[in-house]
């Protein structure tokens, strides 16, 4: 227990002089400052309807509609492709796009380009989630940093810490240290862990507000707790099996853009693979998400394929660690 | 000349400056070489219903403007629209009409959508008397594809940062930069040697994508050029300051990595949602990659006619840099 | 060729590292700089090599103040053997002589491969990169590097660091040949055994401050106890006595027997050094 103790402020001590919390300080204020001076602000218009309408030959004070001057200002504003010009200059109106590339958006415009024409209104609609824009720009966002924060900085931090005693070579000197490997391994988990759990109340309580935050916390901080510690064990396996941090930093790049973007792709914009399912960064981002939406918890499956990793990669770090405690050179 | 041959030998070899200068050019072929992936269907509307539900008419109308997915109950077509991922609009049957349900957390186009489409479906007969004059997307535009092909091409040139940067920062760590100190060469001449490996990496990764997925026509091939080399000079600049001041391999990884969200990401943010003649996409312009990302979308859309003002901001970013950096490097 | 007065050099307000070291190097001479770890040897390299500006007191080479005197022919005219063999590792012995005699006049430089075989490097490792050669191949190619230019004034640190004995010899001989050559050698090293054969003059540094400087014979000489130790057999059993070199003048003043051994009681370098400094190399 002694022992377990000094591995504890040694690792702690590490983390601090590798600058790992200020990092993660200056992460948590540059993910809060752009959720909440960017992403909640964001918004998607509907389609522009611009009408040329010299004559006056429609109705002046229409919705959604905004006027040009001549055909070439409608031709200048149509060319988003987003817009839907009406050009009246003519004998016969004239509807005037740039495609869209999509036939079916360009089919939708045309007939919200003659609708709006028509007088259109906006009438109530049935709403049948629990957020407004904003909380949901809020959970979502917050969630999807935390996940990113967790599977790809926070574990480059990690290896970085790891890496460094490795090349002092004091991974080695634990070789013949009388401690158990598992407990070297288990001193690094507490304190990368206590420290992913901190950023997750930071970035929840930040970013959600507080009072929300109490409702998810409890779910958000177990699936963080997960996610730490499974990318804790595979940073610290490739650390030690690694021979230096250039490779290792390789092996990252390969891991955020070949494994992290196709789940982001799927969360953000709701397209569905099948062979997502098979993909296991998306099982945890969804239980990540979920958790900040308050949608039912994930299967008892989930929890034991969860606890069934975490094991076989504990098992792995000590083998890794070992082997390189045995190294020469 | 023959000193850059062996630092470019050298970069050569070093894994990590080749996945930077490969993986844009992958990535590249990819976008180009799936024709099958429709990314404008990603921006298409999406509307659910239930199954059995809609009448064959409803179907066809709301097909023809957006894609519908069928849900087994209503239970499930609510947790679909509720889904935080999707935009997706809830619509049932209303006697002869359509009624529509919001997951109320959407963006105003859907929204807008959503509350006008009961009306738009029973104004579906009214038959105003218009031509229609609709520009065809040319054959490889894609919304979305051409996002993609900027956003690589955009990182292919400010990755130029990392060619320079690593190789100062590798020959810190073999120990080079002391042997540098003692030979017959001046500052001057270094700072050059690294700014033109930057550059080299940047340009040619950079074109090399474009070659495989950008189509423009000869007379716009100046402007990317330049935009290209103005980009990977200022890339170039910043691997140098990152080169000079970082301490180690991990510190120079790290500060790559900030800098490569901070020049990627208010671009697209920026494109994406600010309205072209508002202050904030003007303020934009305070981020080089934005000029060379704005330059590059309208090269791809056809709006070229802004070309002028983009290589301006880029070069007034780049004469700043250089001033600011020989300022930082030689203080130091 | 190397005129140092009165040098001094802080690291910081607390630490002061040199404590105004004077001494000169004449053209053609093997100079060695013996101290132990931490006592300011490499500090005094780096000055010497222009690497480090901010000293006090003042160092001329070719007749010129070292601080003013960092332009590309005063670059031109040294080579340094650093501690450490830094190389580009992802090139080869071949392309990193050649990328750095591409700095020099192209009259000035040597034949890469030429002097590699000159330093016995394995010739199936000429093209292989530096990241798979052992520490003594490193060694070899860091020595080349130094030669390629034909530098007047040669700064050796440890240059047998890392290398096996008949690696050692060679590195000697090499050296020995730039003498003949005229170069000026400064070397900086641990090892006594290069200090004695090599040197013309050594200066021991301790602690910021020259303890001693002259050739190691008379170093040796100075310190020596001037006795000898005889072994001799008398009555089929050994026995050692100690005399005073002045006592062989005349016969022994002892009976001998028959005399087995005569060992003469100079003190090695090392001895000489810890006599001066109070402290061994290694500490």
């Amino acid at each position: 227990m002694n022992g377990f103790s000094y591995l504890l402020k040694k690792d702690l001590k590490m983390m601090l002089s590798g600058k790992f919390f200020l990092l993660a300080f200056l992460s948590l204020v540059l993910y809060s400052a752009y959720i909440n001076l960017v992403y909640v602000r964001l918004e998607q218009g509907r389609y522009p309807v611009y009408v040329c309408d010299p004559n006056s030959r429609t109705a002046a004070n229409l919705a959604y509609i905004s006027k040009a001057e001549s055909r070439r200002e409608l031709e200048k504003a149509c060319a988003d492709r987003t817009s839907v010009g009406i050009d009246f200059t003519a004998e016969k109106s004239e509807i005037y796009m740039l495609s869209s590339g999509s036939e079916k958006t360009d089919h939708y415009r045309e007939i919200w380009g003659k609708a709006v024409l028509t007088g259109i209104e906006n009438t109530k609609t049935k709403t049948v989630g629990l957020y407004d824009k904003e909380e949901k720009s809020r959970r979502e966002i917050t969630a999807e940093f935390l996940f990113f924060e967790l599977s790809a900085v926070g574990f480059l931090g990690l290896a970085s810490i790891l890496f460094k005693e490795k090349q002092m070579g004091v991974i080695r000197v634990h070789g013949i240290l009388p401690v158990r490997k598992s407990v070297f391994i288990l001193s690094k988990l507490c304190v990368f862990l206590f420290s992913d759990l901190l950023f997750t109340a930071l970035l929840t309580g930040i970013n959600v507000g507080v009072s929300d935050s109490f409702m998810i916390l409890p779910a958000a901080l177990l699936q963080a707790g997960i996610l730490s510690l499974i990318m804790a064990l595979i940073g610290l396996i490739c650390a030690a099996l690694l021979p230096d941090f250039k490779q290792f930093s390789l092996f990252y790049l390969v891991l955020a853009v070949f494994i992290t973007t196709p789940v982001f792709l799927a969360g953000q914009t709701g397209i569905s693979w099948k062979w997502l399912r098979y993909h296991p960064m998306h099982h945890l981002f969804t239980a990540m998400k979920s958790a900040y939406f308050g949608a039912s918890a994930a299967s008892v499956l989930y929890y034991v394929v969860c606890l069934g990793a975490i094991v076989l990669l504990f098992c792995g770090a000590v083998g890794a660690l070992r082997r390189e405690a045995a190294r020469e050179g | 000349m023959r000193r850059l041959k062996y630092q470019l030998k050298n970069i050569r070899r070093d894994k990590l400056c080749l996945l930077t200068f490969l993986l844009p050019i992958v990535v590249g072929a990819l976008i180009r070489a799936l024709p099958a992936l429709n990314f404008q269907a990603m921006n298409e509307i999406s509307f659910g219903s239930v199954q059995g539900d809609l009448s064959e008419e409803m179907s066809r109308w709301l097909q023809d403007s957006g894609n519908l997915t069928e849900y087994e109950n209503v239970k499930e077509l609510k947790a679909a629209v509720n889904d935080p991922a999707t935009q997706l609009i809830g619509v049932l049957r209303a006697g002869n009409g359509l009624r529509v349900f919001l997951s109320g957390d959407e963006f105003e186009m859907y929204r807008t959508i959503g509350e006008t489409l009961p009306q738009l479906y029973e104004k579906r007969a009214d038959r105003a008397v218009f031509s229609k004059k609709v520009i065809p997307a040319s054959e490889d535009f894609d919304g979305m594809k051409s996002l993609l092909i900027v956003i690589t091409l955009v990182t292919a040139m400010f990755m130029g940062c990392t060619f320079n940067s690593m190789n100062m920062i590798g020959e810190k760590e073999d120990g080079v930069s002391l042997v540098n100190q003692i030979l017959p060469m001046d500052a001057r001449t270094y700072i050059f040697q690294k700014l033109a490996l930057g550059c080299i990496g940047g340009i040619a990764s950079t074109l090399a994508t474009a070659f495989l997925c950008v189509r423009i026509l000869p007379r716009q091939m100046a402007f990317l050029f330049l935009l290209v080399t103005l980009s990977a000079y200022f890339a170039s600049l910043i691997g140098l300051l990152i080169g000079h001041f970082s301490s180690g391999m991990m510190a120079g990884i790290g500060c790559i990595k900030i800098i490569m969200i901070l020049f990627l990401a208010p671009p697209i943010v920026f494109y994406l949602l600010t309205p072209a003649d508002s202050l904030a996409y003007r303020l934009s312009y305070l981020f080089p990659s934005s000029a060379a990302f704005y330059g590059l979308m309208g090269l791809l859309n056809g709006q070229g006619e802004k070309w002028l003002l983009h290589l301006g901001i880029l070069f007034a970013h780049a004469v700043f840099l250089t001033i600011v950096s020989k300022k930082a490097i030689f203080a130091s | 060729m190397i005129e140092a007065k009165d040098l001094t050099f802080s690291y910081n307000k607390e630490k002061q590292a040199l404590h105004g070291l004077s001494f000169t190097v004449g053209d053609g001479e093997i100079f060695g700089f013996l101290g132990p770890n931490g006592s300011g040897k490499s500090t005094t390299q780096k000055i010497l090599t222009g690497i480090l500006k901010g000293y006090g007191g003042s160092v001329s080479l070719f007749g010129q103040e070292v601080a003013s005197a960092r332009t590309k022919d005063f670059f031109q005219k040294i080579g340094v053997l650093f501690e450490f063999p830094y190389l580009y590792a992802n090139l080869s012995a071949v392309e990193n002589l050649k990328y750095f005699a591409s700095f020099y006049p192209k009259g000035q430089a040597r034949d890469a491969i030429m002097l590699l075989e000159k330093l016995e490097f394995k010739k199936e490792f000429l093209r292989k990169p530096v990241s798979s050669y052992s520490k003594g191949m490193r060694q070899r190619v860091s020595m080349a590097r130094a030669l390629i230019s034909n530098p007047k004034l040669l700064f050796l640190d440890e240059p047998t660091s890392g290398l096996d004995p008949s690696g050692a010899v060679l590195f000697r001989r090499i050296i020995e040949e730039e003498r003949e050559k005229g170069t000026t050698i400064f070397l900086t090293t641990h090892n006594m055994a290069d200090a004695d054969l090599l040197c013309d003059r050594v200066a021991f540094i301790a602690n910021g401050r020259i303890a001693a400087l002259d050739a190691p014979k008379k170093l040796k000489e100075k310190n020596s106890n001037r006795q000898v130790v005889i072994h001799y057999e008398r009555h089929g059993k050994r026995e050692e006595k100690r005399i005073k070199t002045s006592e062989l003048e005349r016969e022994l003043p002892f009976f001998s027997g028959e005399i087995l051994s005569v060992h003469s009681q100079e003190p090695t370098l090392e001895d000489v050094f810890i006599r001066y400094t109070g402290r061994g190399l290694s500490e």
